[in-house]
Parts: C-alpha cells; structure tokens; sequence
C-alpha cells in the first residue's frame, strides 16, 4: 500500500489534461462517451433523492397514521365500551354516537372497521354480536362487499375476512366465487370464510374445489374446524371417492382426527390405492384411529411396501398390533439389520405388544451381536 | 509497441465501461425483482396467522442443529435460548467439536446429561463420535448432544443430519438468536410445497445484533449498531438480503443460504452427499449441490428465501476479525465455484447453469479483481502521464452515485416493509453510512477478498477464528 501511495505522490498531475475547473468550464466540450456518463450519474442522483423522499414520506404516513389510530381509539373507545356492555340500541341511535366525518373520511373509517375488527377477535358470545350489529348499523358490511368487487386479490381478501368475522351470512353467495381462485391465499381466505358463514354444511367447498390443497391449507381447514361444534364436522367418507387427490388425504387425515371409526372399512379399501401419500396417510390415520381391524392388512401390505411405508406400517403396529404379529415382528427383528428406523420400531412394536412381546426382546437381546444390542437397547429408551 | 499500448489501453476503457454498466443492470434488474417479491410476499404475510401451524398435527417435525466450537462463554444460554423456540414438534442436536474448552462438561452440568446408547446409521461420512447425551430430566427431551473428534463445521452438521430424526433439519450456529416465530415461518413453503414443485431448502434474513438489547436468549430492542464497521455490514446485510437474495429466490436461482440459518429438506442432503469438508464456504457448497442433484434428474424443485429478520448474529466490530471473515468468505466463494465449475455457462444446467453461476462467478467473486485490476491500471496511467481524467473523474462519481443509490434502496425497502429501525435517527445514520461506506470501507473489504485470493493460492484453509463479545453481557 505505501509503495502505491508513494507512486501516486511522485505522479505529476500539472501534466493531466484537465483540472477540475477545466472540467467545469468544458463540460460540453467532452466526449460523447462522457457526457453519457454525467447524463446516467445525473439521474442516479435524482432516483436518489426521490427514494429519500419516499422514505421521509413513509416515515411521515406511518407517523400520522398512528397518531389517527390512537386518536380514534381514544375517542370511540368509552362508545365502544358503552354499546357493547349497555343496552342494545337501535341502529340509527349506534349511527348518531359516532361523528359525521369520522364515517365519512376513508382514513378515519377505515381505522373504525380495523378497531371494530380487533374488538371482535378478542370477543366471543353476545359481545361479539353487539360488535356485528355495531358493524352492519354503521353499513361496513358495504364497505367489505365492495372490496369483493375489487381486481386486488387482497383487497378482495380482505373483504372477505371482514364479512367472515362479522358473520354476514348474506354474503356466501359472494363469496363462494372465489373458491377455484388463482391465486391460493385467497382461496384459503374463501374456505375460511364459507365454513364460518355456513349452517349446515361448512365442508360443501369440498365438492367444488379443483385446486391443490397443500399441507399448509389442510393445517388452515383444520385448525377452523376445531373451532366449529362437534355436530358441525361432517362425515369425511363422503369425499374419499373426490377426483382430487389433495381432498381425499385431507379427508383421511381427518377421519383420523376426528376418530370417525365408522369409516374404518372404507380406509382399509384404500390401502391398496396406488398412490403412496394415500396409503400412507391411511397407515397414520388407522394409528389415530386405534382400530385393530386393520392390522391384518397392515401385515399383508408390508412385504410389498418400500422403507417408508414398511416404517409407518411399524408406527401404526405399536398401537394396534396384537400376538398376531408377532411372528411377524421377530423375524423383521432377526434379520440382518438394513435400514435403523425399520429394526428399531419392529422392536418397539414388539414391546408395545404385552408381556410376550417384550420377553421376546429379552431373549433376543441375550442371543444378539452388538448392532442388534445397541439398536434394542436404543428402541427401549423412551427418550430416543 | 506504442499501437499494441494504444489498443490495450482502449480496451481497458471499454472494459471498464462494459463491466460496470453490465454490473448496474443486473443489480438494478435484481432490485426491481425483490421490490416486487417483498411488496407480494408482506401482502400475503399480512393474511397468515403462523400460530395456527403451532395447532396443526400435520406441521413437520424439525430437528435443529447447531455446532459448537469452544462456546464456553456462552453455550449454556444458547441452548436455553434454542429449547426455547416457539414450535411443537422439533429437537436441538448440539453438536460439541472436539471442543478445547468445557464446553461439554458445561452443558452436561447444566443440564443434566447422560450418556446413552443412541443407534444411528452413518449416511454422511464424518469424524468419529465419542458419545451422545440426553437428560434425565424429561422437561428436556428435546435436547440431544453429541460429542466427537473435531473436524469442522460442515463435519459436525454431517454428524447432527445422522443423528437427527426428523426429515427437515434446521442448520444454525449455535450464538446465532432466532426470532419468536422464526421456524414456523421457515416451515411454510415446506407446508405449501406440491408433489410437482418441491421445496428443497429455505434461507431468512441474518440480521446484525450488535447494540441490540438481549434478554434471556431474546432479541428485546433492536438497535443500529453503535460502531461503525458492525453499522456498515447493517448495511452490506440489507442490501445482501432483501435486495439480492429475495431476487434469486424469485427467480429461482439462488444458490446460497446463509450458514447462519437455514432448513433443508434431509432427504436430498443426504442423497446429495451432505456438506462438503474441503471448502470454507460449505453452505454455498450445499445448495449449489443440492440443486445440481436436482437438475440431473429433471426434478421441479425450488429453494425459497424469506424477507422477514429470522436470526440475529454478532458481526465483527473491529478490522481484525472482518478481513478473517471476508477473506473466509471469498475462499468459500471461490472454492465452490471451482468445484462447480462444469455447471458455468452449461445449458443442461438452465437457469441455474446459464444465470446464477456465471453471474456469482462474475459479478460476487470476480467483482474485487476487476475493481483492483482497474485501480492499478488507473495509477499506471496515471503514472505514465495519459489518464483519461475526464473519464476517471465521471466514471468515479458515477459509480459512488450508484452505490449510495444501491444503498438507498436497500434503506427503502427495510423500511417499508419491516421497519426494524424505528428512531428518525437511526434512519439518518443509516443514510450517512450509505455516504461514506463506498470511500471507507469498501476499498478494505476489496483488499480482504484479494487477500483470501493470495491465501487460497497459498493454500490457507482454515476458518479463520471468530472471536464474539457474546450476547449475554450486553443485558
């Protein structure tokens, strides 16, 4: 480094072309090359400053937003108090407590409906229904339709959840449109929604839906279902026959969860489906289920299963298994060690059994080479 | 002689030009995908209630594992802080490297730790294992470690994906604080993957917690760095983050997922060959490779990138440790490419072949060279009395332009989207960091990677040792 500052020190630079102010001076002498250069460094500089005028004015948004937020809470929180624990009032009457232009204002009305929103996720019970007639009484039910007429889907999106959570039931119709949507976030929002406008059948989208439904989508459905009264969830055998592949391993799963036991027959049918996610879930869902009507199946099918299925088989066996599978398990056991998992939950399974079971896995224990040894003794540590 | 000069020297001039200008569009290019990636991804966040997952029976199992290497200072609460993670269905394999220290006897003090007769199959080659604890207290049961004979990071991950149990595992250093809801975001596009599309791995935003208030574990208050070298790599990570690798994740081509933290799908590491010993650089290496597996059996797959702050790390506060980290950094890079090379510029490989890797091999690892070899050609005239002032002057001021305008997007985006810095303040240091970094610091972060160049040609190897204040004083 200092060698290449000495270099630049001994540089004469009396004898450079150009100084800075002949710069300057001859800015339209310069070669084209250059002055494109200027031209490009011109308007970086402008996209500068336009990009701090976009982040003073976001910081100056957020600023007045807030203070609208806190000023509107401040000023309807003793009225929203008053409605909600006093008397139920006509709506003309909710209308007259709030001032004209606080409805009028897009702002001010839109930080009302967020308010009015947030209230009713903390609510339930008649609380939450003053909140809806406070809702319907001030016409937001408008606002949210409207939003559905929208081509944003997230505004769109966002109507849809306003409508849901207020429980406008009116608006199903609407709102079963969008239930092959495009676009996925507002396909769950329409699910969503539908199961908690409907009175009667809350899964009915099931037979209209096209789309893919991923893991994350079946987690959406069913953490809202359990949300819903039990005589609420429907019978999930009715779809196991659906076209789409996503709907019948949601169905399964739910089965399992719901211990819907009378579909058990109908599961043991599809344990011969050709598709491995199919059988698979079955396998799990028989787990749930406890029903050891199915292990004779179990029995028959892992032969000609691959390590995946062979394990899940293994899982769902230490729940249901019987003496039945004994002999099964002990010469999974015995065999020459291939795949851990596989050796390690056949023994589980064994144990998991009774008594025989697990006095089978003592001998075994006494007769095994170290491998074996070390794979028992891993299988009876309940905290591996 | 004189004409062959006056060639050379007219082809330095437009090089000089072409590169530069090829470097502005494709950052600009990139910028304008993230703008649009981030302004999707927060519109879509802004419907998601991630708690939900937490409800789920069918939200993966993830096994979280994190090396550690001489962390005596600090490892007792880093595993708290780890245990502590808002899921249900996860493990934390601490992964103990032949530590020098007692960074073992600590752990299993304080947690009680036995050993216990643990059988695994060893499908990733790696050091020996001398044991592997559990606790006897059931509270606990997530927590497995295990000790072995060191033999680096990318060695003891190869270790924890033997041991792990479930089939996403989560790669983080072990000093590294994760947000409350840091898996249950990572976990989604694993949840939203279909069978025709896979996932194969997720990165986050690695944020800076120097300044920042730590509380048990917690990030408490998120602070701009008091110290300049760690406020100017606040800077270097926005940029790195939401403007380039938001962009690659749209595009589908991004090939580096912070070895901070990370999840990956096992399966494919593993039948990839897991992470590669002989590189510093073994997260790029990982990806790059969990790809190419792809590609070479026309498997859809993507690997996805969040915006959102995920993890917090230390960054380097002083020069020492940063020209380590940098010099580190361009061995990796250089490394994995080495490695990688058939798949630069290699059609069979599409995007991943034709776009990311020749753009890391010239934009990320050629990049100082170029910005060297140019500095020297520039006293060199200069020194011969023929610089093209004109042309240096605007070609300077033109490209510090576009570095503050970089920066200044990058400061945009941050704060429209997650406003991590909230004083007015902060905002305006943030700005005047923008305006000196490219005159202070990235000459030194040039000479650094130049400096990892001449090592890697002398073949330097190691890590480079990082020494951390640790977050716990900083209460």
């Amino acid at each position: 480094m200092k060698y290449l500052l000495n270099i630049l020190l001994q540089v004469n630079w009396s004898n450079v072309e150009y100084t800075f102010e002949d710069i300057r001076k001859s800015i339209y002498t310069f070669p084209v090359q250059i002055r494109i250069l200027l031209i490009v460094t011109l308007i970086f500089i402008i996209v500068i400053l336009f990009l701090l005028g976009i982040i003073m004015s976001s910081r100056i948004y957020k600023t007045l937003r807030h203070n609208k937020r806190v000023e509107i809470r401040k000023k309807y929180q003793p009225i929203f108090h008053q409605l909600i624990f006093e008397e139920a009032q006509s709506e003309e009457r909710i209308r007259n407590k709030f001032t004209n232009s606080d409805l009028t204002i897009a702002l001010n009305r839109e930080t009302i409906l967020e308010e009015l929103i947030h209230l009713h996720e903390n609510f339930t019970g008649e609380t939450a229904e003053r909140l809806e007639e406070i809702y319907l009484a001030l016409n937001f039910d408008g606002d949210s339709l409207n939003k559905l007429k929208s081509k944003k889907w997230y505004f769109i999106a966002k109507g849809m959840k306003e409508l849901a959570i207020m429980n406008v039931k009116s608006a199903h119709p609407e709102i079963s449109k969008f239930i092959n949507s495009k676009n996925d976030i507002l396909r769950m929002e329409t699910r969503i929604a539908l199961m908690k406008l409907s009175d009667f059948e809350p899964m009915a989208f099931l037979n209209k839906e096209t789309e893919p439904l991923s893991d994350w989508d079946s987690a959406n459905i069913y953490n809202m279902l359990t949300k819903m009264p039990e005589k609420m969830i429907p019978d999930f055998s009715k779809w196991l026959n659906s076209s789409n592949k996503d709907i019948i391993v949601f169905c399964i799963q739910m089965i399992g969860r719901f211990r819907q036991r009378e579909s058990v027959k109908t599961l043991l049918l599809l344990l011969n489906n050709q598709d491995e996610r199919i059988k698979l879930t079955v396998i799990k869902a028989l787990r749930e289920l406890g029903s050891d009507e199915g292990e004779e199946s179990l029995l028959v099918l892992y032969p000609l299963s691959n390590n995946n299925v062979k394990n899940e088989i293994l899982k769902t066996l230490e729940f249901i298994g019987s003496e039945k599978s004994i002999l099964f398990l002990e010469k999974i056991i015995r065999q020459p060690v291939e795949d851990y998992p596989i050796s390690i939950q056949a023994i589980r399974a064994m144990i998991a059994i009774n008594n025989v079971g697990n006095k089978l896995i003592d001998s075994i224990f006494s007769q095994a080479g170290p491998q074996l040894q070390l794979i028992i003794q891993h299988a009876r540590d309940k905290r591996l | 002689m004189g004409l062959i000069f006056y060639y050379f020297t007219k082809f330095a001039d437009h090089f000089i030009l072409v590169y530069s200008s090829l470097l502005f569009g494709t950052y600009f290019l990139l910028a304008t995908f993230s703008a649009i990636d981030i302004m999707k991804y927060m519109r879509r966040n802004s419907f998601i209630d991630y708690r939900d997952i937490l409800a789920a029976p069918s939200a993966p199992s993830i096994s979280i594992v994190a090396p550690a290497y001489n962390e005596s200072k600090s490892i007792v609460e880093n595993v708290r802080s780890l245990l502590n993670i808002h899921y249900v269905n996860f493990e934390v394999i601490i992964i103990n490297d032949g530590s020098k220290d007692d960074t073992l006897k600590l752990m299993i003090d304080a947690y009680s730790l036995e050993l216990v007769p643990y059988a695994f199959e060893e499908k990733i080659a790696s050091k020996p294992i001398r044991g592997i604890y559990k606790s006897t207290i059931p509270s606990l049961s997530k927590l497995t470690v295990v000790d072995k004979v060191n033999g680096g990071k990318a060695d003891a991950l190869n270790s924890g994906i033997n041991i792990s149990r479930y089939d996403l595992f989560a790669a983080i250093d072990v000093d590294c604080i994760l947000e409350y809801e840091s898996l249950l975001k990572m976990v989604k596009p694993f949840m939203e993957q279909t069978e025709a599309n896979k996932v194969i791995a997720v990165g986050g935003v690695v944020r800076i917690a120097n300044s920042c208030e730590v509380n048990e574990g917690k990030i408490t208050k998120v602070n701009l760095p008091s110290q300049i070298i760690p406020r100017i790599q606040v800077l270097e990570y926005i940029r790195a983050f939401l403007l380039g690798r938001m962009a690659w994740s749209r595009l589908n081509g991004l090939i580096l997922i912070s070895g901070a933290f990370g999840m990956f799908d096992k399966r494919i590491v593993i039948a990839s060959g897991g992470y590669n010993h002989n590189t510093v650089g073994e997260d790029m290496e990982l990806v790059i490779r969990m790809r190419r597996y792809m590609e070479e059996r026309n498997e859809k797959y993507r690997v996805v990138y969040l915006p959102d702050p995920l993890c917090w790390t230390e960054a380097p506060d002083n020069f020492k440790i940063l020209s380590k980290q940098r010099n580190r950094w361009t061995r990796g890079t250089a490394e994995t490419l080495w490695i990688h090379k058939k798949l630069i510029f290699n059609p069979k490989y599409r995007f991943l072949g034709m776009v990311s890797m020749p753009f890391w091999f010239l934009f990320e690892y050629l990049a100082p060279i170029v910005e060297t070899t140019a500095f020297l050609y520039l006293v060199m005239m200069a020194f011969l009395g023929i610089l093209n002032v004109e042309l240096f002057v605007t070609l300077f001021f033109l490209i510090y332009a576009f570095a503050i305008m970089y920066s200044t997007s990058a400061i945009l985006f941050e704060e429209l989207s997650f406003h991590q810095y909230k004083k007015k303040r902060d905002i305006l240091r943030l700005l005047g960091t923008a305006l000196i970094e490219p005159i202070f610091i990235h000459p030194l972060t040039v000479y650094y990677a130049i400096r990892g160049n001449l090592d890697l040609m002398t073949g330097v190897k190691n890590w480079g040792e990082m020494k951390r204040t640790g977050f716990a004083r900083k209460k």
